[in-house]
């Protein structure tokens, strides 16, 4: 039985014939490509060259069709929008864009990204010319991940690629004290807090950005138009997610409490400057101690991030947060005592 | 993206990259040797027209195993890699965005370069994905004193300088010293982890990284451990290791929302609502530190129901919490 060339050798083989004739193809050279020159009559073998061309393209490759006569086209690759230009790296550069690989692509870190910065690194290392690999690799001693909760992993892959498409999706969601209800949305951006993800994304039915948690979504993320393959939307340059959203590590909002200070013993306080150093302003006390001041807080935000250092913290205000966090810790003192 | 475009790109990096080992390769591009070899074989099936041999793209190896050398021949026509597309410089820019949250100084400044160098070199749709596009995967940026930190762990695995770090432990609930063999510095949920072995434990251990106060290089090196040991090590974080037991507790209807939410699909968590609308949560439970925060921050909304001994400690860390409010 005969090889079945699989498509992607197919367009490879075209590739690799446009490449090489730089003056182009006709229907004729085509025929003699691997993949193109097989029994099937000629009508069939144009239609695959045809579907072919159309990937090649959403590939981004640009293939110019140039008319002879009515019945002869001749396809020339577009050298210059389909090659990457030449791109010095300096040796620093290029040990990044390898550790970029190492710290991303492993253990698929990059989430949705993975497939597209595969692709975009090897092309980078190719296209920063000749001994494009650091001379000395490293070892791989850093390891990213967009990752966060394994449950959300893949509907971070499926938003994180829309996202990147620039595809609208469509899924169930289950807002707040409310019925789940399919919620159409034109992706902007993820934004990772409180240990998960939001989506941040123009909500088409009610034509407003929206956040939605990733975690509330029920069911399926789907593509809102699948049969479409080209990018659906653009996000307004003036976006800017900080606004749209509060990115702070307490929150904000209607019901924070304002003028938060809270106090780490000498013990956590360097804890404290490394995860809030120059975020937050910090007063440092001369016996090592400090006081960090939020503007707004949730009081639920400031026990998950304190309650890991007990009996090392104490908040100082305002008055009414004080009260409210020493009522919440003796109560539920109490129901532990009650049920030990 | 179709196997084509990870064909193209692999050639024009093999093409581009002579004389690079499949274990080099394999770092590069994250496939595994297998899959890189699947996908040579695939290579040597594609050439073109007359079909003389060498219009065939091939390859050979020199040498064994994953030290061997790939040698591409009659593939110099792929050499010059096709260029980005949109989506190929969005996933770099925003994976570059990542990276720069949270790396030290000096990577951060290679960063903004070699960006800058992009923006400069790539052309049409890339470079205005490149250019014109807000932040995709938008997360907090570690502090300076972070990114510092990061910056000397980085050079002492780099080095491999066993390491005096000022760690505080909150097992024990306090700083102590320890030597360790840093192996790396990884991302995990939400936090970063310096994974090293520790002499005072005499194990593997992931150290989170803002509860180093200080870390000092020392004059010795350290000989790296074999590739499979370094996956023994017993993992702090939620997601991972080997639980002993489990933890179950009891939320109120009020939050249980909440904790759909956040648990439902999780590996390991078994969710059940209750007749009267509150919920049972039971997962599997990797540290105890990390249990006392998640239930304190319910406050009355949740029952501690296993194990048993966690009462207790979970009593023990109100009631200083609530002395050192008393005090203040």
């Amino acid at each position: 039985m005969a090889y079945q060339i699989k498509p992607a050798e197919r367009q490879l083989n075209l590739l690799g014939a446009l490449l090489k004739n730089r003056d182009g193809l006709v229907w004729e050279d085509v025929a003699r490509v691997d993949g193109y020159n097989d029994d099937l009559p000629e009508k069939s073998r144009r239609k695959r060259f045809e579907r072919d061309l159309h990937e090649l393209r959403d590939a981004g490759l640009v293939i110019d069709r140039e008319p002879e006569s009515i019945s002869r086209i001749r396809y020339t690759l577009n050298r210059a929008a389909c090659l990457m230009p030449p791109i010095n790296l300096t040796p620093e550069q290029r040990l990044l864009v390898f550790r970029l690989g190492m710290a991303y692509l492993q253990d698929r870190g990059a989430g949705p990204l993975t497939r597209h910065l595969s692709t975009a690194l090897l092309k980078l290392q190719a296209g920063s010319g000749r001994e494009g690999l650091p001379a000395v690799i490293p070892p791989a001693f850093i390891r990213r991940s967009l990752n966060r909760r394994p449950a959300e992993a893949e509907l971070l892959d499926q938003i994180g690629n829309a996202l990147i498409e620039r595809r609208r999706v469509k899924f169930p969601y289950e807002a707040r004290q409310s019925e789940a209800a399919t919620r159409t949305v034109a992706p902007y951006c993820l934004v990772s807090r409180r240990g998960g993800w939001y989506l941040l994304g123009l909500d088409l039915d009610r034509q407003s950005v929206r956040t939605f948690r990733l975690s509330r979504i029920r069911g399926k993320v789907s593509l809102a138009t699948p049969d479409e393959t080209a990018p659906e939307y653009q996000i307004p340059t003036s976006f800017d997610p900080e606004q749209s959203f509060s990115t702070g590590a307490f929150g904000a909002g209607e019901n924070a409490f304002e003028d938060v200070a809270i106090h780490f013993d000498p013990d956590v306080a360097f804890i404290v400057q490394n995860d809030f150093g120059g975020t937050y302003p910090l007063q440092q006390h001369a016996d090592g101690s400090v006081t960090m001041h939020l503007a707004q807080a949730y009081p639920g935000e400031v026990l998950r991030y304190a309650c890991e250092f007990p009996g090392h913290w104490r908040v100082e205000g305002p008055p009414a947060l004080r009260t409210y966090v020493m009522q919440r810790l003796q109560a539920t003192l109490d129901s532990t005592k009650g049920r030990a | 993206m179709s196997d084509f475009a990870a064909l193209t790109s692999l050639l024009s990096f093999l093409t581009s990259n002579r004389g690079v080992t499949l274990r080099d390769a394999s770092r590069a591009t994250g496939l595994k040797v297998k899959e890189i070899c699947a996908r040579l074989d695939s290579l040597t099936m594609c050439g073109v027209p007359p079909y003389s041999p060498n219009d065939y793209i091939s390859y050979r190896l020199i040498g064994s195993g994953e030290d061997a050398v790939i040698e591409m021949q009659f593939a110099q026509h792929f050499a010059r890699p096709l260029n980005f597309t949109p989506q190929e410089a969005l996933a770099l820019k925003y994976a570059l965005e990542h990276f720069h949250r949270g790396i030290d100084p000096e990577s951060a400044q290679q960063i903004d370069d070699l960006t800058a160098v992009l923006e400069q070199a790539l052309q049409g749709r890339a470079r205005e994905a490149l250019q014109e596009s807000p932040r995709g995967f938008v997360v907090p940026r570690q502090t300076d004193r972070m990114r510092a930190l990061m910056g000397t762990l980085a050079d002492a695995v780099d080095g491999r300088w066993i390491t005096e770090i000022e760690y505080f432990s909150s097992h024990r609930g306090k700083l102590g010293t320890r030597r360790v063999h840093p192996f790396q510095i990884l991302e995990i949920g939400t936090h970063f982890y310096l994974y090293a072995f520790c002499e005072l434990a005499g194990a593997t251990r992931h150290f989170r990284l803002e509860r180093i106060r200080s870390a000092r290089a020392t004059e010795t090196r350290f000989q790296r451990v074999a590739a499979g040991k370094r996956d023994a090590g017993r993992m702090t974080a939620l997601f991972g290791g080997h639980a002993r037991e489990n933890l179950r507790v009891r939320f109120s209807a009020k939050v249980g929302q909440d904790i759909v939410d956040d648990w439902r699909d999780s590996p390991g968590a078994l969710l059940e609502q209750l007749k009267d609308g509150r919920w049972d949560l039971e997962v599997p439970l990797y540290n105890p530190v990390w249990a006392i925060g998640f239930l304190t921050g319910f406050g009355q909304e949740v029952e501690l129901l296993a194990p048993t001994w966690l009462k207790q400690e979970l009593a023990e860390s109100l009631r200083s919490t609530l002395q050192a409010h008393q005090a203040g």
